[in-house]
């Protein structure tokens, strides 16, 4: 162990290529994931350079975004890996078998869930899936919209040229499936956002407070699901002209009512315990303590069912532009690819085949996850059909 | 019995009454008030403003907003839904049109869900760590992940379009007035089984886990190693002592399962052009026909609370430990 320590200073030198000092001082895991992603993107910046230059000028903003994160990514991790490595060789005792590392909860739950093969692989292809969705200006072979010689274009089947075909417009349905991937993933996230925080706050006051308070609101969230969720949706789309930020909302807004319940039955056992009386006895006012002691207590199953809230939005938001009513076209999203799908399947399997795949992928993705994540941090009290 | 079934039937007044209030909120919520919906713009611009105030007054929309609201419930109780823009006819009798065909089909995928998915959580649990119970645990996440609409489609396209075996759309054939009785019956089962089948097996799938997971727990519950110790064989432990156990919170399951359906069915509909209250509601956005918008999805609501009555009085009948008094034993 001792002789093969590499010299301080070369250490320092070889860990500006990033992952390179963890693995010449053992740390494998991240040594790998950090070299990997870097190779990635050095691929990526010098197979689509003309790309990447044209982003800078061009009046693209998603393009500007996707070259910027490029650059971003691969200066941080070169940043990180040097600063790392040495945060480590200051650690003491780093050369130690890190399986007493520690026992707190959160690594507890890590060591948990990397055991979990699934889950692990889920997280990885949700990775990639985000980072394809905001590299696609870079990676999309075409520009998505581009509409040529559409007689000669039109329904081509998959080939090498077009892996996913093409459309009824000859647009090249791989790129149209990278660009619908930002809009379909981050509609999903966002929204799981709105859904997350305001279902949260609600369930913390209600349990908090608790008393005529909370039975008044959680009368409410009876009310609100007791409406399909998915005719909530509709009503509200129907209503207000749906552009993308209202479509978020719509989304967000309808969804919140399982994580309400679910914060406010953490809150009710929450409360009882020491260290929330103990802070009610300092005289801490209300706002303190359901910000810093009853949320961040009620974390571990909220984050459970926001990775299953994301999966079920993602397919929400497809089944709104499927029907016509979420993401319009030309901008492209997967919903809407299957609905022009539909119209195509008697000549052209394809249109409605490979963003329906992207669709399942995702959801089983997140839904793995959230298995995984519930799994690993031992929440039991989701309301889920399958528990 | 009675009395707990009454009990339960006044608990979902509130409730329903509650659904009416946040529908009549939305709807004034809404930008501009329900004339801009009725009037379209182009309309309202070459209209004598008198006349807009005459429709105003007709629809009561010059009332003070509690008096609407008032009216509102009051026409609801009456079981007017009020008119749709576009068909000129009361939302009441249209959708009393289209509900059944939505039923039907909800009601057959909820049947799908029973034989299959609690058969199948049945084995599962019965053979853990086997390769049925994997696949059945793996294949039923990946089931339940996968778009209803988008496996609809892929159904359609191998199996109409490709073999032929099923329709690929409607509810029946062109020639129907021309099949005998027998027939008939016949061709409606027909266009019914892709429906059915893509709206039941991601119910069945959900169900299946839960059946698994419950089974599981029971069998490891002492009655059951008390009665194994008593020399029973296997399969009337099973099928007589856990089953009966795990079954019971299943209805439960079901009563939650119902808005799934109903919200999967619009899109279900929406492939196979199956004049469901789903499908109303898709054309009805698209003509910005905004009655039937509204009654749809408070319609949806509340055979949503009437489901979730049902699953409650059917839970109360099959476990005996429930009482019907305000109560409960200790």
């Amino acid at each position: 162990m001792q002789k093969d320590r590499p010299d301080r200073a070369l250490l320092a030198l070889l860990s500006v290529v990033p992952g390179l000092g963890h693995l010449l001082l053992g740390r494998r895991s991240r040594g790998v994931h950090l070299l990997a992603f870097a190779v990635t993107m050095g691929l990526i910046l010098f197979w689509r350079w003309d790309a990447f230059r044209a982003a800078f000028s061009g009046p693209d903003v998603g393009a500007w975004v996707a070259s910027l994160f490029l650059v971003l990514s691969l200066a941080g991790s070169v940043v990180f890996s040097v600063l790392d490595v040495r945060r480590i060789r200051e650690s003491p005792g780093w050369q130690e078998p890190r399986e007493h590392a520690g026992r707190s909860p959160i690594l507890v739950a890590r060591r948990r869930f990397a055991a979990n093969r699934l889950a692990v692989a889920a997280l990885y292809v949700i990775g990639l899936l985000y980072l394809l969705a905001i590299l696609a200006p870079l990676l999309a072979p075409y520009d998505p919209s581009a509409i040529e010689e559409v007689l000669k274009t039109r329904y081509l089947p998959p080939s090498w040229n077009h892996p996913f075909g093409t459309d009824d417009f000859g647009r090249d349905l791989l790129s149209r499936a990278l660009y619908g991937a930002r809009v379909s993933l981050s509609v999903g996230f966002l929204a799981m956002l709105v859904a997350i925080s305001f279902g949260t706050l609600y369930g913390a006051v209600a349990g908090h407070f608790g008393g005529f308070f909370d039975n008044l609101l959680m009368r409410l969230v009876d009310v609100v699901i007791a409406f399909p969720t998915f005719f909530l949706m509709l009503m509200l789309v129907g209503i207000f002209e749906a552009n993308i930020v209202v479509l978020v909302l719509i989304l967000g807004l309808t969804s919140w009512t399982g994580t309400a319940r679910l914060v406010r039955g953490e809150i009710l056992s929450l409360k009882a315990r020491e260290f929330v009386e103990g802070a009610r006895a300092i005289g801490l006012p209300d706002r303190l303590i359901i910000f810093r002691h009853l949320i961040p207590n009620a974390m571990a199953s909220v984050l459970v069912s926001a990775a299953l809230m994301v999966g079920g939005l993602i397919g929400a938001e497809a089944g709104l532009s499927f029907l016509g009513i979420g993401i319009r076209p030309p901008t492209p999203s997967w919903g809407n690819m299957l609905s022009a799908g539909q119209d195509a399947l008697l000549v052209a399997w394809w249109v409605a085949f490979f963003p329906g795949c992207l669709l399942a992928i995702t959801i089983l993705s997140f839904n793995l996850l959230a298995d995984g994540l519930r799994d690993a941090m031992d929440v039991k009290t989701l309301m889920r059909k399958y528990v | 019995m009675g009395r707990y079934v009454l009990k339960r039937l006044l608990q979902a007044v509130p409730l329903l009454l509650g659904i009416a209030t946040v529908t009549f909120f939305i709807v004034h919520l809404a930008p501009g008030d329900p004339m801009d919906m009725y009037l379209e713009e182009r309309y309202r611009r070459e209209m004598d403003p008198q006349v807009i105030e005459l429709i105003r007054k007709k629809y009561g929309l010059d009332q003070p907003i509690h008096v609407q609201y008032v009216k509102w419930i009051g026409n609801l109780v009456k079981g007017d839904l009020g008119e749709s823009f576009r068909y000129r006819r009361p939302v009441a009798s249209l959708l009393a049109e289209r509900i059944p065909y939505t039923l039907q089909l909800a009601g057959l995928a909820l049947l799908f869900d029973a034989l299959f998915g609690i058969a199948l959580g049945i084995v599962a649990a019965v053979k853990q760590y086997s390769a049925v119970d994997k696949s059945v645990t793996v294949g039923s996440l990946i089931v339940y992940s996968i778009p209803g609409f988008w496996l609809a489609l892929m159904l359609v396209l191998v199996f109409s379009v490709n073999l032929g075996w099923f329709p690929t759309s409607q509810t029946r054939s062109l020639d129907y007035d021309l099949l005998s009785w027998s027939g008939k019956f016949l061709d409606r089962l027909w266009h019914l089984v892709l429906p059915v089948f893509v709206l039941g097996v991601a119910s069945a799938a959900g169900t299946a886990r839960f059946m698994r997971g419950r089974l599981l727990e029971v069998l490891s519950e002492e009655y059951v190693l008390a009665a194994r110790a008593r020399g029973l064989r296997e399969r009337t432990v099973i099928l007589k002592h856990a089953l009966r156990n795990a079954l019971i919170p299943i209805v439960t399951i079901y009563g939650l399962a119902l808005p799934f359906l109903l919200g999967g069915a619009v899109l279900i509909e929406r492939v196979f052009a199956w004049p469901g209250m789903g499908l109303l509601a898709v054309e009805a956005i698209g003509a910005r026909d905004y009655p039937i918008i509204l009654a749809t999805s408070m319609i949806a609501a509340v055979l949503v609370v009437l489901g979730n009555l049902l699953a409650d009085i059917t839970y109360a009948l099959v476990d005996p430990r429930v009482s019907y008094s305000a109560k409960r034993p200790a």
